[in-house]
């Protein structure tokens, strides 16, 4: 057997690329070792601890984050083969925990039902038209609360296929193959989802490519490290919470107050990042390599470079299901023409998947001017940044930008997406005005 | 007109190596090392390299073949070439 490594920039990491079948390969990457087993257990627990004395966070997650260490105790040391059916069902059995036998059965239930008209032997126009169905009848229930479902269903069902569905679909059109009831419940049903409301729009074939593409105790230290970075972020998340003075033109009368409170709005992301970070950490302790998510967003140098580290798992979502089909049926037109529609159409839908993600939250239709305003700006000035980026491809390569230039357009674009972020958060855009303006008057 | 599996690959990993990881050797590049779910290509470059392949090898991808099942290593992509040729 030969192996050969190769450095990749983008992880800053070797990757060990071995001439073997991905399944042997995959077997190899499982083997386990009671001492670097008890390293990563003695950091999990020392996690936990963390977890308990700073209560990070609400409700369930201490319970969740109990289950999923304890389930990675046991799924470490069993067969291969059984890992991932060891995975499904501790997922399982943590729904049941943390949201009820009903609501639990009902999520699990309906989702079978899918599975199975997904597996029916007919074109797929034909699955998809039944699909459709019931998701129409499901979509008819959240608007009426109907069924005699109980509230807790709609928000926790939404978080798992209101768009991770979208993707297996558009897997299932061009796959080779069917994936398999376990391929399918792994990629629906991981157990943190059943707390995680905001749950990062994972890519299937993604998660079966990267399951154990590396040695298990590389994979969980990478999800440890990320777990660690996360709980970070949600402590200081808190402590930005607590001290964020309300930010509206009455408490706002300086122009130090207008300033810094638009930074601690812009922070108040910290616990939405933090739980990403948590989220694709676990994933990571039962063999999914998934990419980094949310990579020092807060550094980005422009905002076609914010939009690619922020949260990269829409980004790819996005891209997959609308960017590439967009660009694709242009390009023969115009390159550049199919990138501004194609960048163009991912804004737009980016906005409208808001509204129908608040939709399944919340149970009504998100529109307002700011949220409006903030995808629209966001939009249209990744495309003026983008083709400024390609206008400046030669010279780029040729010339890149010194220390200097670089900590200004990263000052610049973190000042620029405070503000917006700012009008994002806003209840109204008059609202939003006042604050800006109100504080002149003292 | 059918055409060699391995100068595909061949072809594919100079292009790859000399663009994207500038420096680093071209024997190291194997055929299952991956692209996309390691990083090397992010959309971006994705697109750089499928306008490659269809200019070098004379083929047309759909958006759909450009996904990670047959577009993130240079074996995948040299099939997906090989089998766009008519050469399978």
């Amino acid at each position: 057997m030969s192996t050969a490594s190769i450095t990749l920039p983008a992880a800053g990491s070797k990757l060990k690329a071995a001439a073997v079948s991905p399944a042997e390969r995959r077997l190899a990457n499982a083997a386990t070792d009671p001492l670097k087993f008890l390293a990563l257990a003695g950091q999990l627990a020392a996690v936990l601890a963390v977890f308990v004395v700073f209560r990070v966070d609400e409700g369930g997650f201490l319970r969740m984050a109990a289950a999923t260490c304890g389930a990675f105790l046991v799924h470490y040391w069993l067969p291969f083969r059984w890992k991932e059916p060891w995975w499904i069902a501790a997922s399982w059995g943590g729904a049941v925990v943390l949201l009820g036998p009903v609501v639990a059965g009902l999520i699990i239930g309906i989702g079978l039902a899918i599975f199975a008209v997904l597996a029916l032997p007919i074109a797929f126009r034909y699955r998809l038209a039944l699909v459709c169905v019931i998701g129409a009848a499901l979509i008819y229930g959240r608007a009426t609360l109907g069924f005699g479902i109980p509230w807790k269903f709609w928000p926790a069902f939404g978080a798992i296929f209101m768009f991770r569905l979208v993707i297996y679909l558009y897997d299932l059109r061009f796959a080779k193959g069917r994936p398999s009831l376990q391929e399918y419940c792994a990629y629906f049903f991981p157990l943190p989802n059943f707390y995680f409301l905001l749950f990062p729009v994972v890519d299937f074939q993604t998660l079966r490519r990267t399951f154990y593409q590396r040695d298990i105790h590389a994979i969980a230290q990478q999800g440890i490290g990320w777990i660690v970075r996360g709980t970070a972020q949600l402590c200081l998340y808190r402590l930005i919470y607590q001290l964020k003075p309300a930010f509206t033109p009455v408490e706002v009368t300086t122009l130090w107050q207008l300033l810094s409170g638009m930074v601690l709005v812009y922070m108040l992301y910290l616990r939405v990042s933090g739980h990403f970070h948590i989220i694709v950490g676990f994933l990571h302790l039962f063999g999914y390599d998934l990419p980094e998510t949310h990579r020092r967003y807060l550094l980005a140098s422009s905002l076609t470079d914010f939009w690619r580290r922020i949260n990269i798992y829409w980004k790819d979502f996005m891209v997959k299901v609308v960017y590439f089909p967009v660009f694709f049926r242009l390009r023969k037109r115009s390159q550049t023409l199919a990138q501004v529609v194609a960048t163009a159409a991912v804004f737009v839908v980016t906005w409208a998947t808001h509204s129908y993600q608040w939709f399944w939250f919340r149970g009504d239709i998100l529109f307002t001017w700011p949220d409006t305003l903030f995808w629209g700006i966001l939009g249209a000035l990744v495309i003026v940044n983008l083709l400024i980026e390609q206008g400046a491809d030669g010279q780029r390569a040729a010339s890149a930008p010194g220390p200097v230039r670089r900590v200004v357009q990263t000052a610049a674009t973190f000042a620029f997406i405070v503000v917006l972020w700012s009008l994002w958060q806003s209840p109204s855009v008059g609202e939003w005005l006042d604050v800006l303006t109100y504080w002149q008057a003292g | 007109m059918s055409i060699d599996v391995s100068n595909v690959k061949e072809t594919l990993r100079q292009f790859i190596v000399k663009t994207y990881l500038p420096g680093e050797s071209v024997e190291n590049l194997q055929d299952d090392t991956p692209l996309r779910t390691s990083g090397v290509l992010d959309s971006m470059a994705t697109l750089r390299l499928v306008s490659f392949v269809e200019k070098e090898f004379g083929i047309e991808l759909e958006a759909h073949e450009t996904g990670i099942e047959t577009f993130d290593t240079v074996g995948g992509i040299a099939d997906l070439v090989v089998q766009k040729r008519g050469g399978r």
